[in-house]
């Protein structure tokens, strides 16, 4: 009876051709098996699942994050690490407020070799 | 009276025998292990068979150890099976040295009186500890620099698999523990199995490789380096160098007609191997879809970051249907290169300049500065030529990046 009711849930297509061949108490037990494993790739999917969103919202936090920097006048180096459903993903960024930065950067540069030239000079 | 003169006593001679007494020590210790089925992991790869056989003696079922009492009593007579039932006791719990002669006696007995069942347990322990290497040999070499044919690849591992009927197995298999029959019987089961496991390992790379291309291809394809590594076949193969078309592989699969005593055994394993393929099949279905969700997102995440205009680089390593997926996608901005190349041409300005000012323009220092500055030098003699070069490889690099995102434009 037990039997009967796993085999209902298995397209009989798919047993494998030896099947037939075992005893009733192999077959259950193949049977049990089966179902056993199945309910363990529903568990594996959803944790796999869980892990993915869980990766993508702290992405969406970290874009939003580099988003405000944009208008912070500041230069941030962000290291972040996510582990999605399928693995990791390492991600490094260099940013900020380029327009507060490159006019101060030319004006050292200049400065710098200015100064350099001025004290040779004499 | 008799008195003992020290002064003979041959040191030499002391110290090998306390060295004998230290390692035989050891070795006694060691053949606890045998005695005891949690110290041993049957599911290694290498089993140590001697091992396993000698626990059969100890620890097996009583139809077997009384077998190999009868075998030992019609081999070597009454009284060292006397001897042998007298010790069993004190083997079994590790309280007395098993010698050598006695292990190897049982090693050569205990084969011959298993049951069906463990005979095809050691048999099965037995090959795999043989093809452990199957595919780790260099078969797969010179896929580095060429276009990358899958189908070549499968196919070059079925010939691996196929080799095995040129194994040689070690002395109990060749010992005639085992018939012709039925150790071709298990290579032909063997190779039916390894073959299905490879026939799942090709359509799950495939699949793989239709999914991750097309995607791969979404980002900019200066910026990104995409490898794959196959599970099964420890390869590593470049994503953009597989060529997509003509991907087949039909292994040819050896007639399975079971005759011998192993047929019960045989077929368990057999269904035991299939499942496990149906498993790791539904397992690597899942697998593959959420890599595909993952790898949307990290399009979206680059899309984001590159809108920003920030320099990055993301690096992910996501598991697909039959392997592993590296992706490196660097991240390009020009504003953020051109800062970072002034950034690193203001560093190297003033490690060149710095010094170069002090010595030209005070050339006499007072005397104390002096000696400062000499203490400071022993240190800048190691020092000033390894920052002159990090300012100088920073600065390579990002003009390096310009250069990229230059051609890039130009494109």
């Amino acid at each position: 009876m037990e039997k009967e009711n796993q085999l209902k849930k298995y397209n009989q297509d798919k047993l494998p051709d030896y099947f037939k061949d075992l005893s009733d108490e192999q077959q259950l037990a193949y049977l049990n098996k089966m179902a056993d494993n199945d309910i363990e790739i529903k568990k594996y999917a959803k944790k796999k699942g869980v892990d993915s969103k869980i990766a993508e919202h702290d992405m969406t936090v970290d874009l939003e994050y580099l988003g405000q920097l944009e208008t912070e006048n500041k230069m941030v180096n962000i290291k972040r690490n996510y582990k999605t459903g399928s693995g990791e993903m390492k991600v490094d960024i260099k940013g900020g407020d380029k327009n507060f930065l490159i006019p101060i950067l030319v004006v050292v540069v200049i400065g710098v070799i200015g100064l350099f030239v001025v004290l040779l000079w004499r | 009276m008799y008195s003992f003169n020290y002064s003979f006593v041959d040191t030499n001679l002391l110290w090998c025998k306390m060295s004998y007494f230290r390692r035989n020590t050891r070795r006694y210790r060691e053949y606890k292990y045998y005695f005891s089925f949690q110290k041993i992991d049957h599911k290694a790869d290498t089993l140590d068979v001697k091992k396993i056989l000698l626990q059969e003696f100890f620890a097996g079922d009583k139809t077997t150890i009384n077998k190999i009492f009868v075998k030992y009593f019609d081999i070597h007579g009454r009284r060292p099976t006397l001897y042998l039932k007298n010790k069993y006791q004190k083997w079994k719990f590790a309280n007395y040295h098993l010698t050598d002669l006695i292990r190897d006696r049982l090693l050569k007995i205990i084969p011959y009186c298993l049951s069906e069942e463990r005979r095809f347990y050691l048999l099965k322990h037995e090959v795999f500890s043989q093809i452990n290497n199957l595919y780790k040999e260099r078969i797969f070499t010179g896929y580095s620099n060429k276009k990358i044919d899958l189908s070549e690849i499968f196919e070059k591992a079925e010939e691996q698999i196929d080799r095995i009927n040129n194994f040689k197995f070690s002395w109990f298999v060749n010992d005639n523990v085992y018939t012709k029959n039925e150790l071709l019987e298990f290579k032909l089961l063997l190779k039916y199995i390894l073959k299905k496991k490879l026939l799942h390992s090709f359509d799950a790379t495939k699949k793989d490789i239709n999914i991750f291309k097309p995607k791969v291809n979404q980002f900019k394809k200066a910026a990104v380096e995409a490898r794959y590594f196959i599970d099964l076949l420890n390869i590593q193969i470049d994503l953009n160098k597989i060529n997509k078309n003509n991907i087949y592989f039909h292994p040819s699969y050896p007639k399975l007609n079971f005759k011998t005593d192993f047929v019960d055994a045989a077929k368990e394993y057999l269904l035991k191997e299939l499942e496990n393929i149906r498993f790791n099949a539904l397992k690597a279905e899942v697998d593959g879809d959420v890599c595909n969700e993952d790898l949307d997102k990290i399009f979206n995440q680059y899309k984001e970051l590159a809108k920003l205009d920030n320099n990055g680089n993301i690096s992910a390593t996501l598991k697909g249907n039959g392997g592993l997926l590296k992706l490196n996608i660097e991240i390009l901005s020009f504003k953020m290169s051109a800062i970072a190349t002034l950034q690193n041409f203001v560093y190297l300005l003033l490690v060149v300049i710095i010094p170069l000012f002090v010595f030209l323009k005070y050339p006499h220092f007072p005397v104390p500065i002096q000696v400062a500055i000499t203490l400071i030098g022993l240190f800048a003699i190691y020092a000033y030529p390894i920052l002159l070069l990090y300012c100088c490889k920073n600065l390579l690099s990002s003009v390096s990046k310009l250069y990229k995102i230059w051609k890039k434009k130009t494109n």
